[in-house]
């Protein structure tokens, strides 16, 4: 193919996981966009120029097509070439309209990147492809365009992406995974709430067959997260439009968790009377609130070690901590809606105590329990 | 308050040795400071230990949940400790209490308890948590 080909552009991954001189598979649809790209403006161009005609000429599409002749382990390089048209039947000159679309594609893109509008009358398909051009791109990460000469040459990042979405007034879209936990599910409209480590919510569309994922991670939050992997817009309320991947993701304290939770659970089978004919069997309300609270406090507080967890004779479940000389205790009582937390110092007899109520500490949250016990530390 | 039998002890380096059972204990061995208070209506706030300055923590363990009539036929996760000290530094007071045999019970003669006094639960529970503290930083001796 050389022989009969020309170099016709050069891609350079830059920075963030390009460092290492290899590329992620999934980048390398970023090669996808560029020749969507070409090939939609070469059209454009070409009916541009021929107004009387409906149909590209016979070869055309082959004549669009790049291919990856070399990569460059500098950062990751891939050189593209356009061969010369096997069947084109039309004129050699009019072979321009592709050097012509990739010149325009880096004047367009440094366009943007300076504030300015792209040029006008441009297709909407043209403007969907340079502002999809990026898009798999992290944000420690940047693809430069360039022409053989070297004379045209234009940079993408995430912040010229967002550029080019301002002026093209398009949502700003990324290739991209993210990881949180399920809040709502809704079966009817297949779509579910992600909310992310951020507190941000992100709607995303499933199908059927991910549907017991989505079940599974929303029963089993937070000792399950959510991964899901697609197109994410990311103007005004975030969304993702379409979707790849779809995977349950354990919390990195999931063991811990799940210890916690088959603890908790094993109540269940504590009976009134179970201490020496005293005691009451911890109520389903207090074994269900210290799940999720005590699950939650553990994601919130990850340098909060695991709490030793005991049925409470009243009725309740209590969990105890050994934070340096002080004896921690976090109640939940059948009688209270609040949480009781209590602590003694061992040596001076310093007491701290806090009650908190049911809205300040939730299976959603519990940030001013976790700074109270990590006030002790 | 419970009735005791005998002087109290003032050998600040004594250890009472102290009985968890395997409700207080949780997965992961680490007892709960409701062992180491007197919460029933029975124990007359009075926490009962054995004396290491007459047995060890093993026969205590032995005696403690052995089946009846050798043994006490209680249940045992293992044996802790609170010296003296701990307990005086706390508030609180040690004596000794041998304990006759009665009913299908041996005689326990290594029999001391921790008196908490004339305080309310709540103020019980505090010195519990105390005591579990000082209880955890010397581990468990038996088994």
């Amino acid at each position: 193919m050389t022989e009969d080909s020309k170099k016709f552009l050069t891609l350079t991954f830059d920075g963030g996981r390009f460092a290492s001189h290899t590329v992620p598979i999934d980048v390398l649809a970023e090669l996808g966009t560029v020749q969507q790209l070409v090939t939609r403006l070469a059209r454009y161009f070409y009916f541009e120029r021929h107004p009387e005609r409906h149909r590209v000429p016979r070869g055309f599409p082959e004549a669009t097509r790049l291919y990856l002749a070399a990569s460059e382990p500098n950062c990751f390089s891939a050189v593209l070439e356009r061969p010369y048209p096997w069947a084109w039947e039309g004129p050699a000159s009019e072979l321009s309209v592709f050097d012509e679309a990739r010149e325009l594609v880096i004047r367009a893109l440094g366009d943007a990147q300076a504030g300015r509008t792209l040029p006008e009358g441009l297709p909407e398909q043209v403007v969907d492809s340079l502002t999809a051009l990026g898009q798999r791109l992290n944000s420690d990460e940047s693809l430069l365009i360039r022409s053989p000469s070297g004379d045209a040459q234009v940079r993408i990042d995430q912040r010229s992406r967002r550029m080019l979405a301002r002026i093209t007034k398009r949502p700003l879209e990324l290739e991209e995974g993210i990881e949180g936990e399920v809040e709502v599910m809704n079966d009817a409209a297949r779509r579910f709430l992600l909310r992310l480590p951020s507190g941000e919510h992100v709607e995303i569309p499933f199908e059927i067959e991910h549907r017991a994922r989505v079940l599974e991670a929303m029963q089993q939050r937070p000792l399950a997260k959510l991964r899901a992997q697609g197109t994410l817009l990311t103007v005004g309320k975030m969304r993702m439009r379409t979707v790849e991947e779809i995977e349950i993701v354990d919390d990195e304290r999931a063991p811990e968790i799940q210890k916690l939770w088959t603890r908790i659970d094993s109540f269940v089978q504590i009976s009134d009377g179970w201490f020496d004919g005293e005691g009451l069997a911890p109520t389903e309300r207090c074994r269900l609130r210290a799940r999720a609270i005590l699950a939650r406090l553990l994601v919130d507080g990850r340098q909060l070690p695991k709490p030793a967890v005991f049925p409470n004779p009243s009725g309740g479940v209590q969990a105890e901590w050994v934070l340096g000389r002080w004896a921690a205790e976090v109640a939940f009582d059948p009688d209270e809606d609040v949480v009781i937390a209590e602590a003694i110092h061992a040596d001076s007899g310093e007491e701290r105590a806090e009650f908190f109520s049911s809205g300040q500490v939730t299976g959603d949250s519990t940030l001013p329990l976790m700074s109270w016990l990590e006030a002790l530390r | 308050m419970c009735v005791k039998i005998g002087a109290q002890l003032t050998q600040s380096e004594e250890l009472l040795l102290r009985h968890v059972r395997p409700v207080w204990l949780d997965d992961e061995g680490h007892p709960s400071s409701q062992a180491f208070w007197p919460f029933r209506d029975i124990d007359e706030c009075c926490l009962s230990t054995d004396r290491a300055a007459l047995t060890t923590p093993q026969a205590s363990h032995q005696l403690f949940t052995s089946p009846q009539p050798a043994g006490c036929g209680e249940t045992s996760a293992g044996v802790w400790a609170l010296a003296v000290s701990e307990v005086q530094a706390v508030g609180l007071t040690a004596w000794e209490d041998p304990a006759p045999a009665w009913d299908a019970r041996p005689a326990n003669p290594f029999h001391a308890v921790i008196e908490f006094g004339e305080s309310n639960q709540s103020q019980q529970k505090k010195l519990g948590k105390r005591l579990k503290i000082f209880a955890c930083a010397r581990g468990k001796l038996y088994p």
